[in-house]
């Protein structure tokens, strides 16, 4: 049965994880995700999952590769701060090739940060060392921080790749409608020819997180450079919003500033000017084509982003070739609302 | 009587020092690894077994009349070891390897790599194995443990593994009284990495890192299995073996095979120290660097039971 249910976003996070048949959460409490690790806290007895507050993130996200190795579907989240801890494991789970999915709520700025929102962690969360990719999606409202987690799992698995779900505060902390369904059956995977589980009656499992054979090491560099091939073919989402008469000016964003562009294209649309928004769901994938579609005859492309241009740096390596205006250029300490929003679209209308 | 594996004989002569009549001796001959391999050089043998239970590189058997005394656990598999000569990760894998044959274990257990030369571990046994990144194995194991709470899981790690970079990971399972076990190997440096000091080496030893010796700067030697007796739950099972001697030997496999008991018996945390030799890294043929072992670091690091849960 379908029902809605007002929700904060960090909570709709954790019932979308359990829907998702999210059984092993292992985390530890840092503002503005706290919400989530606790109402896992919560409701993963009563799924009959595990839930550990770990010692550290380091510990965490370690706990996690041991429960992904074992073919589990298992989350964990943090903010900017535990994310900085968590890449040597997001390290190893690429090196293992485990499915998982992170959840970053973002903090503002370097070292203990700011409790500020923010779109900071644009970088860290797609890269991780050694030319590793990690999925991203970006969530705009609450019906997303309950939806993705099952499409996290579901690339996960597909592509046995971390997934980060990448969201700021303001979506995390507040609260929204969500439209839940109890029925939802989530699909289960068959890792029966990789994942531990004791070697009875089949040839041991090995998975080793270092390549000494050089063939060995170059064979993975082919294969995981060829993952994020099939990944970028097949899985780019985004959704385009007033984008099919050829708007003048097109606005780029994710997240927090996808939905204040939105109003802001809205109101600007209501007034008679032709805007549009483009919002990119998988941030790697990027969804360069459906980019290329929407911004075609594009007199203006602004890309609003609360970071100095990580996402516009990022397109514009993807071989995205238009002028591209970015909005503000550096990450301020509250969101930019609709009126701001507003004002630079029409400065370049 | 005795057949020795000419081809995985490192030469390291510890079965000499042990054989209690004098039966074997090195070949003079070199075998293809370039190792002069030992073999009997009598018909004295009394199939006693102690040159099996010495040889780190489960290369000897003995056989009394045509039956079997002592020989490889079927576990290992049949890659040599890649240790250096002497090194006593060889004899402790072998032992955990005949606990995991006599307990039925093999096709239960999920193994847990560290990093460090105790990461070989994974190359020398048929069971399910991951890798995990240098001192959080303890944390990997914890998340395996979760999912498969029946299945057998252990870690095998360094003393730099365990009491520097991953003491957290260690002390919190213990803290939390995870229900699997810790086997650790104290031989006293980074084996790995070139023998730099570790948490567990000697004061005054000199190592890559500490040319004019260890001093209480670089820190006081840490008793690990005494600072985690002092955490966790009453009943946990901690104890601290040696593989100097074969008395020690089996002494310490005893102490395994406890701790291995004690997680199946879902008592909660068990771990195991074993006092284990670097000639490489200490400088010393095989045989000095076991009685170093004996005449200094025993000293300081006490064998026995240390905690040992009042349910045990
Ligand atoms: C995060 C990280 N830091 C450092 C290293 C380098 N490293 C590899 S093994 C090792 C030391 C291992 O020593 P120990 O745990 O005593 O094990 P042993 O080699 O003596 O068996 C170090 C520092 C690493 N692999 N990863």
């Amino acid at each position: 049965m379908k029902y809605t249910k007002l929700l904060k976003g960090n909570h709709a996070l954790a019932e979308g994880g359990i829907a998702a048949g999210c059984r092993y959460f292992f985390g530890y409490p840092i503002t503005p995700q706290s919400e989530f690790l606790e109402h896992m806290a919560e409701i993963m007895p009563e799924a009959n999952g595990e839930f550990v507050q770990a010692e550290s993130e380091v510990a965490a996200i370690n706990m996690v590769i041991g429960a992904a190795s074992c073919g589990a579907k298992v989350m964990t989240g943090t903010s900017g701060p535990g994310f900085d801890l968590f890449h040597e494991g997001i390290g190893n789970l690429h090196a293992h090739d485990f499915p998982v999915v992170i959840v970053d709520i973002m903090r503002g700025g370097p070292g203990n940060g700011s409790l500020h929102p923010s779109q900071q962690d644009y970088d860290v969360c797609i890269k991780s060392r050694g030319d590793m990719k990690n999925i991203v999606l970006a969530p705009w409202n609450h019906q997303d921080m309950y939806d993705l987690p099952n499409l996290a799992f579901e690339l996960a698995f597909k592509y046995r790749n971390p997934v980060v779900i990448m969201a700021d505060n303001v979506i995390g902390q507040s609260y929204g409608n969500v439209v839940m369904d109890d029925e939802f059956k989530p699909t289960e995977f068959d890792t029966s020819s990789w994942a531990m589980s004791g070697a009875k009656g089949r040839e041991r499992h090995l998975s080793i997180a270092h390549f000494p054979d050089p063939n060995v090491a170059n064979e993975m560099q082919h294969y995981k450079q060829g993952k994020y091939a099939e990944m970028a073919k097949n899985e780019q989402r985004s959704e385009s919003y007033y984008c099919d008469d050829d708007p003048e000016v097109v606005v780029v964003a994710y997240g927090i500033m996808a939905r204040n562009s939105y109003a802001a294209v809205k109101a600007l649309r209501e007034q008679g000017y032709k805007v549009g928004l483009f919002r990119p769901v998988t941030l790697f994938p990027y969804p360069m084509d459906a980019l290329n579609e929407a911004t075609k005859n594009a007199k203006h492309v602004l890309v609003a982003e609360m970071s100095a241009g990580q996402m516009c740096a990022d397109i514009k390596g993807r071989g995205f070739d238009k002028d591209v205006v970015l909005k503000p250029g550096f990450c301020p300490s509250s969101v930019p609302g609709t009126g701001e929003i507003e004002a630079w679209i029409k400065e370049l209308l | 009587m005795i057949i020795v594996d000419q081809e995985r004989c490192k030469g390291c002569s510890i079965c000499t020092k042990f054989c209690p009549k004098n039966v074997i001796g090195h070949s003079g001959v070199f075998n293809k690894a370039g190792y002069d391999y030992v073999e009997p050089q009598n018909e004295d043998c009394i199939s006693c077994g102690i040159c099996s239970q010495v040889c780190p590189e489960g290369a000897i058997t003995v056989k009394k009349e045509d039956k079997v005394v002592y020989s490889r656990p079927q576990v290992l598999t049949d890659s040599a070891f890649t240790y250096c000569p002497g090194c006593s990760h060889g004899v402790i894998n072998r032992i955990i390897g005949e606990i995991i044959d006599e307990m039925g274990l093999a096709e239960e257990t999920i193994g847990v790599t560290p990093i460090g030369c105790s990461i070989f571990i994974y190359k020398n046994f048929k069971v399910d194995y991951v890798e995990g990144a240098h001192g959080r194995a303890p944390a990997v194991a914890t998340g395996i443990k979760r999912v498969y709470p029946d299945k057998f899981v252990f870690t095998y790690q360094g003393d730099g593994d365990i009491g520097a970079i991953g003491l957290g990971e260690a002390m919190y399972a213990a803290i939390r009284d995870e229900n699997f076990t810790i086997v650790f190997v104290n031989n006293g440096n980074y084996g790995m990495t070139g023998g730099q000091v570790a948490p567990t080496t000697l004061l005054g030893t000199v190592t890559t890192t500490t040319p004019k010796g260890k001093t209480v700067h670089e820190g006081y030697p840490v008793r690990i299995c005494e600072t985690f007796a002092t955490v966790g739950s009453d009943n946990a099972y901690i104890a601290r073996g040696a593989v100097d001697t074969p008395a020690n030997i089996r002494k310490t496999k005893q102490y395994i095979k406890k701790a291995f008991q004690h997680q199946l018996d879902k008592k909660g945390f068990s771990m195991v120290e074993v006092l284990g030799a670097c000639p490489t890294n200490w400088k010393l043929d095989p045989v000095k660097a076991l009685d170093k072992i004996t005449d200094t670091v025993i000293p300081y690091f006490p064998l026995g039971e240390i905690k040992v849960g009042k349910e045990a």
